[in-house]
This record gives C-alpha cells, sequence and structure tokens, in this order.
C-alpha cells in the first residue's frame, strides 16, 4: 500500500533521496529514524505527493508517483493524516473549527461535520475544550488536536514528523499512545523520530535513513 | 456549505492586510469615480456635439438664371441622395426676405433689382454630419448643373471632428493609466494577504483541498474590492452629477444606466487582478 522503488531525488540540484526501497503494509506502525538532515521529512513529502522523485517510484494505494495528476494530488491527502512537531494549527479559530476545516475544505456538509469532529474530539479526550482557541492549550493538548484533524477524514495512514519533537517525555508518551489506539484501530502509522526512549518503548519495526539511504 | 466558508475566507482576507486593502478600496474608488465622471461628462458632450451637428445646414446656391421650375426638380433629384433628411428652395424672393430679416434693411434699399441667388437648403442624416462625408456630398453637388457653390460651415464641423477624436484618445488613455495602476494595486494586495495567509493555505494543501477551492477567497476578496471601490464610485459619482446641476448646469443629462459599465469594470478588473496574483503566488509558498 505504500512502496518506495529506487527513489531518487534532488531538491535544487542537491542529492537528497539515494536509491531509497521499502515498503509499508496496511495496518503497520513503523519508525522512520536517522540523524537531522538524513532525509526523514523528505521521505513524508514523498508519501503525500508534495515532493515527486526524479528516478524511481513512490506507490501509494493506487496512486503512482511517475503517473499522477496535478488534480488527483489532494484526493489522495484525503485518504493520508499528517501531524508535525510544530503542530500546525490556525491560531484564529476554535478546536472544533481546526479540526472542521480539514472537512470543511473538501466539502463535508456541515450536519456531518459536526458528528465527525465530536467524535475525534472524543477520541482524543478534548470535546470539553472544544471552543477553545490552540493558544489557550498546552503543547501536548494542541498536538492531540492536530492529531485529531488528521484522522477526522478516516485516512488509512497517518504520517507523523517527529510529533513528539517539541513535547516533554511523560506527554511525549500520552501522543504516543493515542496513536498506538489509533493503529491498534486498523490506521497504519509511518512517525519519523529522534527519540530512543520511543524507539526502547515500542517494539515497532524501524526503517533506518542516513545521507539519504536506507541502511536496515 | 461551501459557498459560505469561501466567502467567510473572502472577508477575512480583508481583515489579515488592512491597510493595504482599505488602500486599495480608496485607489479603486477614485480611479472608477474618474472613469463615471468620464462617462457623465462624455455622454452630455456627445448630446450637445449631435444636437449642433443636427442643426448643420448645407446651402447649395445655383447659377444666376436657374429658373424655379429647373430648381424644384434639382431638389427632388437631391431628396434621392441616400445622405439627404429633408431639403427646401429658397427663391429670389425668400433669399430677400431672409437678407432683410438678418440684416435689418431690404435689398432693394440699395439696388435695384435683387442679386441674390437662388438656393436650395439640406439637412442630413446623422451619420453623414461628418467632415469627410460633408467634403465628399459636396463634391457630388458642385458637379451637378446649376450648381454654383455648395457652403456649409466647414471650418467649425473639422475642428469638431478632430478635437473629439483627441478628447476621445486622451480620455481612454487617462481611463486605461488609471484601470492599469489598479490592477497593480489589487493584484499586489492579493499577493500580501496570500502571504500574511500562508499558514492556512499550507494546511488546505495538507488536507486535500482542490486547488480552485483554495483560490477561490482571495479570487472573491479581489472580487469584493473592486465592487465596493465601483459602488463607492457610482454613488459619489452621482452626488456630484447632482451637485453639478443643482449649482452649475441644470440642463445637464444623466442616466443610471451610465453607471453600469463602472461597476463591470470594478467586478472585472477585481476578477482579473486577483486570478493574475493567485495564479502566480500561490505557487511560490
Ligand atoms: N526545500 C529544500 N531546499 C533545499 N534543501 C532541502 C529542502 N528540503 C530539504 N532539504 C535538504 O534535504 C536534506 C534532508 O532534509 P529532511 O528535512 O528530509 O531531513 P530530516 O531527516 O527530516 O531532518 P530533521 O531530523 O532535522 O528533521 C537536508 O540536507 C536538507 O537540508
Ligand atoms: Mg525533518
Amino acid at each position: 500500500m505504500i512502496e518506495f522503488y529506487n527513489v531518487h531525488t534532488s531538491i535544487r540540484d542537491k542529492k537528497i533521496l539515494n536509491n531509497i526501497t521499502f515498503r509499508i503494509l496496511k495496518g503497520e506502525f513503523v519508525f522512520l529514524t536517522g540523524p537531522s538532515g538524513a532525509g526523514k521529512s523528505t521521505i513524508l513529502r514523498h508519501i503525500y505527493m508534495d515532493v515527486l522523485p526524479d528516478n524511481g517510484m513512490v506507490v501509494v494505494e493506487n496512486y503512482n508517483s511517475a503517473k499522477i495528476k496535478d488534480k488527483e494530488v489532494p484526493l489522495l491527502r484525503r485518504k493520508i493524516g499528517v501531524v508535525f512537531q510544530d503542530f500546525k494549527l490556525l491560531q484564529d479559530r476554535t478546536v472544533f473549527e481546526n479540526i472542521a476545516f480539514a472537512l470543511r475544505v473538501t466539502g463535508v456538509s456541515s450536519r456531518d461535520i459536526k458528528r465527525r469532529v465530536m467524535r475525534v474530539l472524543a477520541e482524543v479526550n478534548l470535546g470539553h475544550k472544544r471552543s477553545q482557541y490552540p493558544v489557550t492549550l498546552s503543547g501536548g493538548e494542541q498536538q492531540r488536536v492536530a492529531i485529531a484533524r488528521a484522522i477526522v477524514n478516516n485516512p488509512f495512514i497517518v504520517l507523523a514528523d517527529e510529533p513528539t519533537g517539541n513535547l516533554d517525555a511523560e506527554t511525549s508518551m500520552e501522543i504516543m499512545d493515542i496513536l498506538e489506539r489509533i493503529n491498534r484501530q486498523g490506521t497504519a502509522v509511518l512517525m519519523a523520530t529522534h527519540s530512543q526512549e520511543i524507539l526502547q518503548h515500542f517494539p515497532h519495526r524501524h526503517i533506518h535513513v542516513e545521507g539519504g539511504e536506507l541502511s536496515q | 456549505m461551501s459557498f459560505w466558508f469561501t466567502i467567510r475566507e473572502g472577508f477575512k482576507g480583508f481583515s489579515r492586510a488592512r491597510l493595504s486593502t482599505t488602500l486599495t478600496i480608496i485607489s479603486i474608488f477614485f480611479s472608477h469615480y474618474m472613469i463615471a465622471l468620464f462617462l457623465m461628462a462624455s455622454y452630455n458632450f456627445e448630446h450637445w456635439v449631435d444636437d449642433f451637428r443636427s442643426r448643420v445646414e448645407l446651402e447649395v446656391f445655383l447659377e444666376p438664371g436657374t429658373t424655379d421650375n429647373e430648381a424644384q426638380q434639382l431638389r427632388r433629384q437631391m431628396m434621392d441622395y441616400k445622405e439627404v433628411e429633408k431639403s427646401r428652395y429658397i427663391s429670389k424672393d425668400e433669399a430677400a426676405a431672409r437678407f432683410e430679416k438678418e440684416f435689418g434693411r431690404s435689398v432693394f434699399d440699395v439696388l435695384q433689382s435683387n442679386p441674390l441667388p437662388t438656393s436650395i437648403v439640406l439637412n442630413l442624416k446623422p451619420p453623414y454630419r461628418r467632415a469627410a462625408a460633408l467634403e465628399k456630398l459636396t463634391k457630388k453637388l458642385e458637379a451637378l448643373s446649376f450648381v454654383d457653390e455648395v457652403v456649409y460651415p466647414r471650418r467649425v464641423i473639422t475642428l469638431l471632428d478632430r478635437y473629439m477624436k483627441v478628447v476621445y484618445l486622451a480620455g481612454a488613455l487617462v481611463l486605461l493609466l488609471l484601470l492599469l495602476i489598479t490592477f497593480v494595486l489589487i493584484y499586489n494586495t492579493i499577493r500580501l494577504t496570500i502571504f500574511a495567509r500562508r499558514d492556512i493555505i499550507e494546511i488546505m494543501q495538507l488536507v486535500g483541498a482542490k486547488r480552485n477551492f483554495i483560490k477561490r477567497p482571495f479570487i472573491i476578496e479581489g472580487l469584493l474590492q473592486g465592487v465596493i471601490g465601483a459602488s463607492l464610485s457610482m454613488a459619489a459619482a452621482w452626488g456630484s452629477l447632482h451637485l453639478a446641476q443643482t449649482y452649475i448646469l441644470s440642463s445637464l443629462a444623466f442616466k443610471p444606466l451610465y453607471l453600469l459599465p463602472v461597476l463591470l469594470s470594478g467586478l472585472v478588473i477585481g476578477y482579473i487582478s486577483a486570478g493574475f496574483s493567485v495564479a502566480k503566488h500561490l505557487k511560490e509558498i
């Protein structure tokens, strides 16, 4: 369901990825590790086709990087949830509206929006804070809002780019618990991380990247 | 629902780049106020010029010795010309009467016999009341037998035609320049709002909003700026005309319909400038 075949990618003439090949199966939980600048974020960007390979190809569900049209990229992204280290919440709207945003821009009706947002808010235990603005939340709570936004479209995979990078150890574990729970419900998770503690604590498969190359 | 979302986000763009939005609306207002004034002025000017042209007459003087019968026959021949709307024959007696009316004394006070030539006065149909057409018709008439000379206010008509052209050309150039400035201002304001809203655009792209959906609020914003500016200018132009009617020239005419192009211009310039700006700048974030 996600497959990289001999992916080579340069950004502005600089080689970033070199011959990357791997696959992630349906419902799997996989860590993406490697030093800073190794190419972890770039690999994730290939999956939501924000970057396309120069050589080789990336296959995500029934979309192929070699054939995908600009118009199809949004449709692919509706099936993928993405979470970042810096949350990327909109400061000018409430928790509820931040999550509803992902549905509004994809044309979901208001009635369905309410129902679906309430459901994911319950999943991240933030129903009671739905009317608050992001600034009034702790880092962990903000990341939970971001996760709720990522899963509100029922994605088949959640891509998490160092989701605990800005959080303390205890809060990180809360976030991991939520990701684990999402994974147990059948959603695949691909998570880039530096944290040895997390890697030791959660025995999932690793993909290790260094200098743009895989070293299994 | 996605309609209201788009409208709401379009308005939010306003508050994100408030100063530049305000300046843009003011400049759209100003440029469209000029356009509106120009349209109303040209409407009145055109009216006045048409009125003047309708009073232009061509007088065809006949050779001495032309009989009334021959003259009437000639007049019927001229009535068949496509240019001619009305004609009237001026006999020797009528010419004398006209002389007396114009100069206050009879020709017979000075002379024994009436030396005034007979003539045929022609009124022309509207499309032929112009210098070039008049010139052509004159040539044709002067070639006829019994015709001595054709007289009309040649200088005035020629000057009128020439200056009308200059006035319209200058007006069109000024308007074009104003529209160009408006374009640049809207283009730039939209650029600013796009950059001010990088975050929201990034998230829209991330969660799978379609390209046109992302563009729409910005286009709406440009449209709104154009329409608000143009509407204000229409109101101001309307007010100005009323003041002018009251205090300067009560004969000034005004057709509200004439302000429609102003609104249309605001709409179109808003749409086009925003469209160009979005197409260019959405890629750069
Ligand atoms: N837009 C870009 N322009 C130029 N270079 C880029 C760009 N994006 C990434 N790079 C380069 O590609 C390489 C890999 O970057 P990437 O962000 O994928 O690393 P990473 O493994 O996620 O690092 P980190 O752990 O610090 O997040 C780095 O050397 C980076 O400088
Ligand atoms: Mg990274």
